[in-house]
């Protein structure tokens, strides 16, 4: 393996069982993170991208939901196969994640220094006064005075919420940081302060960074390298530019038709036809083949596998689109 | 938080004002002429006049009411129709051991409750989870004093480890203590149970779980302390009525409880003993909810917020966000 | 057809008990539950039929016979059929949980509605349903009977009394959420009327959690109904009350222990039956649960 692969995940399989189906969200996910890259994962809801993010901590709620196959390596190290006592460490410590809504991320009965103290102390060795200003410390690092460091999460407004939530994250140095979707449950003036104090501080600290969102635009500012994830396949990745540039996957170019454009004077946006296929009962070949205008017969019986198709270009189509001439 | 305790308290006593009214009320509408309750069948007209004029049976209702007041306020709860002894040194012999009971059946339950509630919640379907709602529910469907006859039968009578009825010694609470710590239990383990699943559902438990905290930590410091408003609720419910519901343990148990005491008085028609009776019972209920609802403070910061401590940071918080 | 079925739930017609059937149905404990309680009413309806002896029939020739052939559940001290008087009994305990959860719930929930509805109304009703419930429940129990007397009749009237501010609050809570609900402002934006909101919005969406609450209090009431009895305030001998029965046969505990035991299980077995079908509706009701 690479000496500069951070996390690579090969050949993920997620599933949920309900009493009356199986929700497969992750099938075949395989992918890499080297160190201090930032990976964008997009997707529309339900695409699988928050189960990806759990399982690499193992922290899809089971029941219903479990890890059927696939390896997880963290600088070579198969997470798998870690005892849960070692995945706690790893927890917090080398991985650390920012989740969806800061409004319910925060534990409302204990202060917010308590809750940074509580991973500060949980993975170094340090004494209550000493995580005590460590607390204060990553408080002051992501805006807030230290002196709130007292207060509980009621007194603070959404995007000072999640402001705390990245102080917990990152307040044990960890190699890689999940975002998941960390802006959309706030007000848009506030989105861009979060992005941007993210960014900020990742380039401080030199971390990898895997955000996952459903906004291309994000994705472009902050990230290197993206993947485009539908119905628990990845069905396009590659760097920024190369994707941006050159769209092969139908799914992909629908995804950018469906954004506004600023130099362009169209009265609609092209939305995707059709919903995504139910996750309990997906089709035997390719997943978006019912919704795809590029769509071929190879489509409705073989599931495409992601193929190179240029240097850091990978795709997963039978027809993908060609760059016009 | 200080003048919130003290509204609060004014509340409680106007509450109980109230009750004092309303159960007075009612122990007027109780058919007969309480002097001939006093006096027995066959007195004469004189001597019926004699208890009217002991007891001032004739004076209108609202003398009456606010001399009971009056004299509630002394620490006097008046004389029993039957025994003409003074009901406080009654009451106050017998409230030690209703308290006793009630409290520990309670702290018994509690413990039980959490436990059985929590393991149940976090393994929710599993078969200890399905078996410990039968057995809660046992205690919910089955009678108490059925419960205890049961306890009886087979703790002192076959097994003969545990005396039967009375109250002298330790060992004579056991069994009280037990049946009611069975039925308390039933319900603060569902509660614990319903309430610990929805809390743990929430983002801040899988917050807690990346930070690499332990599985028990984290239900505990994070899980139970958010769920614990609705299980002390419970709690404190279960302790009202157990002080004021013991009536069929301590009957089953013979136990000079104040439960047994009230029943007395209500089988005679003792009317002074019912009235001073349930209003003891309800000033200790009003004390446990009173006591209850400022405990709500200490477990969650908003509602203290709202008990008007810490108003002023949160508008400084407030103004910060609009700043920027 | 899915377009056809959304439709016909919001009606709130005959589809959605179809839905929370099958979804009842699928819960065992529940089912066993119902068809248990079925049976029950089916033995208190036809008890002159099914009572092997006349349940007040004394004989002194058997008396405090153990559970044998002759008499399954043995007899008591006068030599009565203990069996017959259980099966008798089975009628005060349906009659007293039904009457009372009927009369308690239909004024409780008008009451619930009127304090919602009219604001004037509301703090007079609550502070005093609020009083009312301020007394623990024995106590107040004993307060009502000593005034109404020990019979039947007056127990079901102190029970119904007792339980009326349960379902008042319920239902108070319950109109004065759905009354915020979008869909009943935009009725109450088209000029309807509030009889029409009450019987078309509000009452079938508060159904659910009164339906629940009924099933859950039948039990409750059987047991405070038994209690009355067992501490003599309620049904008075020589009628064949569960309660009572179990209170008889206290004396004869260490020697004739079938005797207060077997009462005691029959009103366990109607109360547990009563509290799983309460949670396997409340289940099937309540569509937060469904994942």
């Amino acid at each position: 393996m690479d000496e500069n692969t951070l996390l690579k995940i090969d050949n993920l399989v997620v599933k949920y069982f309900l009493r009356k189906s199986t929700v497969e969200a992750v099938n075949g996910v395989s992918f890499e993170i080297k160190k201090g890259e930032r990976v964008g994962l997009v997707g529309e809801t339900g695409a699988g991208k928050t189960t990806t993010a759990l399982s690499i901590l193992d922290l899809v709620s089971n029941p219903p939901g479990r890890i059927v196959s696939g390896d997880i390596y963290l600088n070579g190290e198969n997470l798998r196969q870690k005892s849960e006592k070692e995945m706690r460490k790893i927890r917090g410590n080398d991985i650390a994640m920012i989740f969806q809504d800061p409004m319910t991320s925060l534990n409302p009965v204990l202060t917010v220094g308590d809750q940074i103290m509580e991973v500060v102390r949980l993975h170094n060795n340090m004494t209550k006064f000493e995580a005590m200003d460590k607390a204060k410390e990553m408080l002051e690092l992501v805006g807030i005075p230290g002196e709130r460091y007292l207060e509980y999460p009621h007194q603070f407004s959404g995007g000072m919420k999640q402001r705390v939530v990245i102080a917990i994250a990152l307040a044990c140095n960890p190699k890689l940081l999940i975002a998941d979707e960390p802006t959309s449950a706030l007000d848009v003036t506030i989105q861009a302060q979060v992005l941007d104090l993210i960014n900020e501080l990742r380039n401080r600290l030199g971390m990898s960074l895997l955000l996952i969102t459903h906004d291309l635009g994000v994705v472009a500012e902050t990230c290197d390298k993206v993947m485009i994830m539908y119905a628990g396949h990845i069905v396009e990745s590659g760097t920024v530019d190369k994707v941006y540039r050159n769209i092969m996957h139908p799914y992909t170019s629908g995804l950018f038709n469906a954004i506004p454009k600023l130099d362009e004077d169209t009265d609609r946006l092209q939305p995707i036809k059709g919903m995504m296929p139910d996750p309990s009962n997906l089709p035997e070949g390719c997943a978006f083949c019912d919704r795809c205008p590029n769509a071929v017969e190879a489509c409705k019986t073989r599931k495409p596998e992601l193929v190179q198709v240029e240097e850091d270009h990978m795709v997963a189509c039978f027809n993908p689109i060609k760059k016009e001439a | 938080m200080l003048k919130y305790s003290v509204k609060r308290l004014l509340f409680m006593i106007l509450t109980l004002f109230l009750t004092t009214l309303f159960v007075f009320t009612l122990l007027e509408f109780v058919p007969g002429d309480p002097a001939r309750i006093i006096a027995g069948e066959g007195a004469t007209e004189a001597s019926l006049a004699a208890i009217r004029d002991e007891f001032q049976l004739n004076d209108p209702f609202f003398v009456r009411f606010f001399r009971y007041i009056g004299n509630l306020l002394q620490g006097n709860l008046g004389v029993s129709y039957k025994t003409r002894q003074p009901i406080a040194g009654a009451i106050g012999s017998r409230l030690p051991l209703t308290m006793i009971i009630a409290f520990w059946g309670v702290i018994v339950g509690t413990l039980l409750g959490l436990l059985a509630g929590t393991v149940s919640a976090v393994k929710q379907y599993s078969l200890f989870d399905r078996v410990l709602t039968f057995i809660s529910l046992f205690g919910k469907s089955a009678p108490s004093f059925w419960i205890a006859m049961l306890f009886v039968l087979i703790f002192s009578l076959k097994l003969g480890w545990l005396p039967a009825s009375g109250s002298y010694s330790f060992k004579y609470w056991i069994l009280p203590v037990a049946t009611i710590g069975l039925q308390a239990s039933s319900g603060i383990t569902r509660m614990t149970r319903s309430s610990v699943l929805e809390v743990i559902r929430q983002d801040y438990i899988r917050t807690a779980r990346a930070k690499g905290q332990v599985e028990w930590v984290v239900v505990i410091r994070h899980g139970l302390r958010n769920a614990f408003i609705p299980i002390l609720t419970q709690i404190s419910s279960s302790l009202c009525e157990y002080l004021g519901g013991t009536v069929l343990v301590e009957s089953v148990f013979a136990i000079p409880g104040i439960g047994n005491y009230v029943l007395d008085a209500v089988q005679r028609q003792d009317l002074p003993v019912v009235l001073s009776g349930i209003f003891i019972i309800c000033a200790m209920c009003s004390v446990v909810i009173l006591l209850t609802d400022l405990a709500y403070a200490f477990i969650d910061p908003r509602i203290k917020s709202t008990y008007g401590f810490g108003v002023k940071k949160k508008k400084a918080d407030q103004k910060e966000g609009g700043n920027k | 057809m899915a377009k056809n079925d959304a439709y016909k739930k919001k009606e709130g017609g005959n589809s959605q008990f179809k839905m929370v059937w099958i979804k009842l149905r699928e819960n065992k404990f529940a089912m066993v539950s119902l068809f248990v309680l079925i049976a029950v009413c089916l033995v208190a309806i036809f008890a002159p039929l099914i009572a092997p002896y006349d349940y007040t029939k004394q004989n002194y020739e058997e008396i405090l016979m153990f559970p044998c052939l002759k008499h399954p559940f043995g007899t008591d001290q006068f030599g009565r059929d203990i069996m017959s008087r259980i099966i008798w009994g089975s009628r005060y305990t349906i009659v007293i949980g039904l009457l009372t959860m009927v009369v308690s719930c239909v004024i409780g929930t008008a009451l619930g509605i009127l304090a919602a509805y009219y604001p004037k109304l509301d703090n007079p009703i609550m502070r005093f349903l609020d009083i009312f419930s301020s007394i623990p429940d024995m106590a107040l129990l004993m307060c009502l009977v000593i005034i109404l007397g020990t019979s039947m009749r007056n127990m079901i009237i102190a029970l119904g009394l007792y339980y009326i501010p349960g379902y008042a609050r319920l239902a108070r809570s319950k109109v004065l959420t759905l009354r915020n609900e979008e869909y009943v402002e935009a009725s109450i934006a088209l000029g309807a009327s509030d009889g029409r909101i009450l019987m078309s919005h509000i009452l079938p969406n508060s159904l659910a959690p009164i339906i629940v609450r009924f099933t859950m209090s039948t039990g409750g009431c059987i047991l405070e109904a038994a209690s009355l009895s067992y501490i003599g305030l309620g049904i008075q001998p020589p009628e064949p009350e569960w309660g009572l029965m179990i209170s008889q046969g206290k004396g004869f505990l260490s020697t004739n222990w079938y005797y207060s035991i077997i009462p005691g299980l029959c009103i366990v077995l109607i109360s547990y039956c009563l509290n799983y079908l309460g949670d396997g509706l409340r289940d099937a009701l309540d569509p937060r649960l469904n994942y």
